[in-house]
């Protein structure tokens, strides 16, 4: 079971489905927020909560799909889940397509609707397990002088010393020195664990041409 | 041309002369009489009724020197011949246009009206004319003035003798109607040789004395005898032939000395011959010609029968009459099958009514005992049952009209089996009803999509809300209350599911049209329910705009509701067509007068094209990719059986409006 701070967007425009499926979440300990259209739940939408969105496909004005472009758009990032009335291959693939954790069918089974909105919740929890990380990783970075991410771009691009020197147009020596002092802010020992660490972000390209 | 008329001319020159000179003979072979008709006048009469219709002036020219020469033999001056060949022509002539004129291009005597005309006309007012002309002939050629009006009066009996008796005889040979009799069979021919020698010996016996005794004039009527019944038998023709006979019979005895005519001198022995000819011609002409408009009559009367016999043995029918003022009904023996009566006996009303249907009864009294104050037509279409069980349809049309006789109306009719058209009728509108019911299925085909996820929405709220209580229920202590409410609420979509499942299966039933009372704001409002999905999938809105104060109507209302379908599906697509920014139907219910509700049907799609306005409403005729083009025909027909109308017609900006006008009927009249 959930811990209550997990919250399910729900936005149904039939009224009977979004008061019963919202009363049933929060009998199997979820928090739910309901909004009758997209509009609505758009207006309202706070980003930072956790949670997932529980969407019905189609919808007078504003259908499913178009609300998730439009979450996209805003860079909200948040697990969609569909409910369909009925099974449109089209739409399913178009959803899924455009990152749908999955795509139910109504009348929809507890079962599966409970497995879904688990894995919204892991995925959810996984993305914002990646983004501490990444920040840690972009911290680290942001410590580093200009010199020093000018060696750890080379470094992990397979060069060597001598060639780093060259390409810098600086002694062997300095770049030594550089290059632990790069290894040391970035609390890693092997150049393979820089290149692991470095393949999470997305590092600002090489000023030189590699 | 003038050779073409060559034998005619000679024919008639000599013609001419010999009936002069037989005219001569009469006069000299004997002291006692005269011509008793002048001869002449009626060869120029019946030359210029036949031969000489057009060529009056080559007759008179060919007739002036047989007359002259005729004339001279006589040693009368040549002025008096002169004159009267003058009068002869003339009264020729006339006589003979007046009788084209009125007789007819064929002259036919063959009716009283036309006999009686020749008679006043031809044999007597003609002669009395002519005769002022004719009796100034003898004074030109020197005789006294002081015998003016015997000159008159004989001339005048001559050529009405001569009208009467040979005129006669001439118009009947121009006619073609002796020709005709005589064709008419041996039978026909011997009995009119029979009579007319009966004619002759009756005439000739009548006449058969010599010495002066008024008894022998009682014996003329005797000749009336053998004349009428020529006549009677023989029309016209026989009693124009008989007279001839009598005529002839009658001069010769004058002229031996035997009969009645013979005791005075010379002339007033004509003038009394000439009186008989005319009392006996006079009225035997009329009594044949009477004789000849009953036979024509009757053969009327023989080919109508023969015609109406002929289509009611063709078109199976049956007739019937019914008298009012007796209460006798007739039932012509094909009738008395078709109404499965008995094929002998009397019938009263209750009889004939016995083998119809009973629901039927009354609808065909109606017509076959139409009410009997007034005259009119009536028709109706009943069953009758047979007596080896099986049913007919039988088609009865009726008019009663006032009797000729008696101060009361009558009925009578037609009687026929319609049972194969009923039931071609019966198979149409079976067929109607399929091809209706076909199209109803197709549509909730195409809305099969839209209508299982309207139905999965009550479904899932019915399953959330099962969850729902199930884990409520494993609580203890349990929440009876939120259960109870979760329980009501499935109680409540399972309801609404099932009014779906109700409203689609009423779409896809087959049933005969049905009227029931509809409220056309509720059924707009229905039908707005079954799309509801289909025009969210559309990006669609539908809006109503009902009419307040609407009457209810009477019909079909499932098949009111698939027009209605049909209608704003159409209109969905249309508003498809134009990537149209809002796509919007509008449906508006108005009334319209006292007697009809229109709904319009609004879109505002591309509209409809010049070429397709003529095609709408045809079979098959379909702008759609995937369309039968069977929609609007069959929303035409199912609005027609209604007593509407549909019509379509471009807006005046975007997009078309589709017209229903149904009437509003009171009390559910059924619709027809």
């Amino acid at each position: 079971m959930m811990d209550q701070s997990y919250v399910v967007f729900l936005v149904d425009d039939d009224e009977a489905v979004r008061e019963s499926v919202a009363e049933l979440l929060q009998a199997k300990g979820y928090a739910v927020r309901a909004f009758e259209s997209a509009g609505e739940f758009l207006d309202k939408h706070e980003p930072s909560v956790a949670g997932c969105a529980l969407i019905d496909l189609s919808m007078p004005e504003v259908d499913g799909l178009t609300l998730q472009r439009t979450l996209a758009e805003l860079n909200h990032e948040r697990p969609v889940i569909f409910l369909s009335g009925h099974g449109d291959l089209a739409s399913g693939v178009q959803a899924m397509r455009a990152g749908a954790v999955d795509f139910l069918e109504k009348p929809v089974n507890l079962a599966d609707l409970m497995a879904a909105i688990e894995r919204a919740a892991a995925r959810e929890k996984e993305t914002r397990k990646r983004e501490q990380e990444q920040n840690a990783i972009r911290a680290r970075l942001d410590r580093l002088t200009r010199r020093e991410l000018e060696v750890l771009q080379r470094v992990i691009a397979g060069r060597l010393n001598k060639q780093i020197a060259y390409e810098l147009g600086a002694g062997e020596k300095t770049v030594k020195v550089h290059r632990s002092r790069m290894m040391t802010k970035m609390g890693v020992h092997t150049v393979a664990d820089l290149v692991r660490m470095t393949e999470k972000v997305n590092l600002p390209p090489s000023s030189a041409a590699l | 041309m003038l050779r073409d008329a060559a034998p005619a001319a000679i024919l008639l020159f000599v013609a001419y002369l010999l009936s002069a000179e037989l005219s001569n003979l009469v006069g000299t072979f004997s002291n006692r009489i005269f011509a008793p008709l002048w001869l002449t006048n009626v060869v120029l009469f019946a030359a210029l009724m036949s031969a000489f219709r057009d060529r009056i002036l080559l007759c008179v020219a060919m007739a002036l020197p047989a007359h002259v020469i005729a004339g001279i033999e006589t040693g009368l001056p040549l002025a008096q011949i002169l004159a009267a060949f003058v009068a002869g022509v003339a009264i020729a002539v006339v006589s003979s246009q007046l009788a084209l004129r009125m007789l007819g291009e064929t002259p036919w005597l063959g009716t009283t009206s036309k006999a009686a005309r020749y008679i006043v006309l031809i044999g007597f007012a003609c002669p009395a004319i002519f005769a002022f002309v004719g009796g100034a002939a003898p004074i030109l050629g020197g005789r006294g003035h002081g015998q003016y009006l015997t000159y008159w009066t004989q001339w005048f009996l001559a050529n009405a003798v001569g009208a009467l008796t040979l005129g006669t005889a001439a118009i009947l040979v121009v006619e073609g109607n002796l020709t005709r009799l005589w064709q008419s069979g041996h039978a026909r021919q011997i009995e009119a040789i029979g009579l007319l020698f009966a004619v002759f010996i009756t005439t000739h016996a009548a006449l058969q004395t010599g010495k002066p005794d008024p008894a022998d004039l009682l014996r003329l009527p005797l000749i009336y005898a053998p004349v009428a019944w020529l006549a009677i038998r023989f029309g016209v023709a026989g009693a124009g032939v008989s007279v001839v006979v009598v005529t002839m019979v009658a001069t010769w005895h004058a002229m031996n000395g035997t009969g009645p005519f013979i005791h005075g001198d010379a002339s007033s022995n004509t003038i009394a011959l000439q009186t008989f000819l005319i009392a006996l011609a006079v009225p035997m002409l009329l009594l044949g010609a009477a004789s000849d408009q009953a036979q024509a009559a009757e053969d009327r009367l023989d080919e109508e029968k023969e015609r109406i016999s002929l289509a009611a043995s063709v078109t199976n029918a049956g007739f019937y009459r019914h008298e009012f003022s007796s209460g006798t009904t007739w039932v012509s023996d094909s009738g008395r099958g078709l109404l499965g009566l008995p094929a002998a006996g009397d019938l009263t009303r209750e009889r004939m009514l016995a083998g119809i249907h009973p629901d039927d009864c009354q609808i065909a009294a109606s017509v076959m005992f139409a009410d009997r104050r007034r005259a009119g037509e009536s028709s109706a279409e009943f069953r009758v049952l047979s007596s080896d069980g099986s049913l007919r349809w039988v088609m009865a049309r009726s008019r009663t009209k006032a009797s000729k006789h008696r101060n009361a109306y009558d009925t009578g009719g037609i009687v026929l089996d319609v049972t194969a058209r009923k039931s071609a009728e019966a198979e149409a509108e079976q067929r109607r009803r399929e091809l209706t019911h076909l199209m109803r299925v197709s549509q909730m085909g195409q809305l099969s999509g839209s209508l299982a996820h309207e139905l999965s929405q009550p479904l899932t709220a019915i399953l959330a809300k099962a969850e729902v209580a199930r884990v409520l229920l494993r609580e203890t202590p349990c929440d009876s209350k939120a259960v109870t409410a979760a329980v009501d609420t499935i109680i409540r979509e399972d309801q609404r599911a099932g009014e779906i499942i109700k409203r689609m299966r009423s779409l896809l039933k087959n049933k005969e049209l049905t009227v029931e009372p509809i409220d056309i704001n509720d059924l707009c409002q229905g039908v707005r329910m079954l799309l509801h999905v289909e025009l969210i999938n559309k990006g669609a809105t539908l809006d109503i705009v009902p009419a307040p104060d609407l009457p209810i109507i009477f019909g079909d209302s499932v098949q009111l509701q698939q027009v209605l379908i049909n209608l704003v599906m159409n209109a969905i697509e249309a508003a498809h067509r134009v990537d149209a920014l809002r796509r919007t139907v509008v449906i508006t219910i108005r009334r319209l007068g006292a007697d009809k509700v229109e709904i319009a049907v609004r879109d505002n799609g591309p509209g409809i094209g010049a070429d397709e306005q003529a095609h709408l409403f045809e079979p098959f005729f379909t702008t759609k990719e995937r369309g039968l083009g069977l929609g609007l025909p069959i929303c035409s027909t199912i609005l027609r059986r209604h007593g509407g109308t549909l019509s379509l017609e471009n807006n005046d900006g975007h997009g078309v409006t589709a017209f229903l006008r149904l009437p509003i009927r009171p009390n559910g009249v059924p619709v027809s």
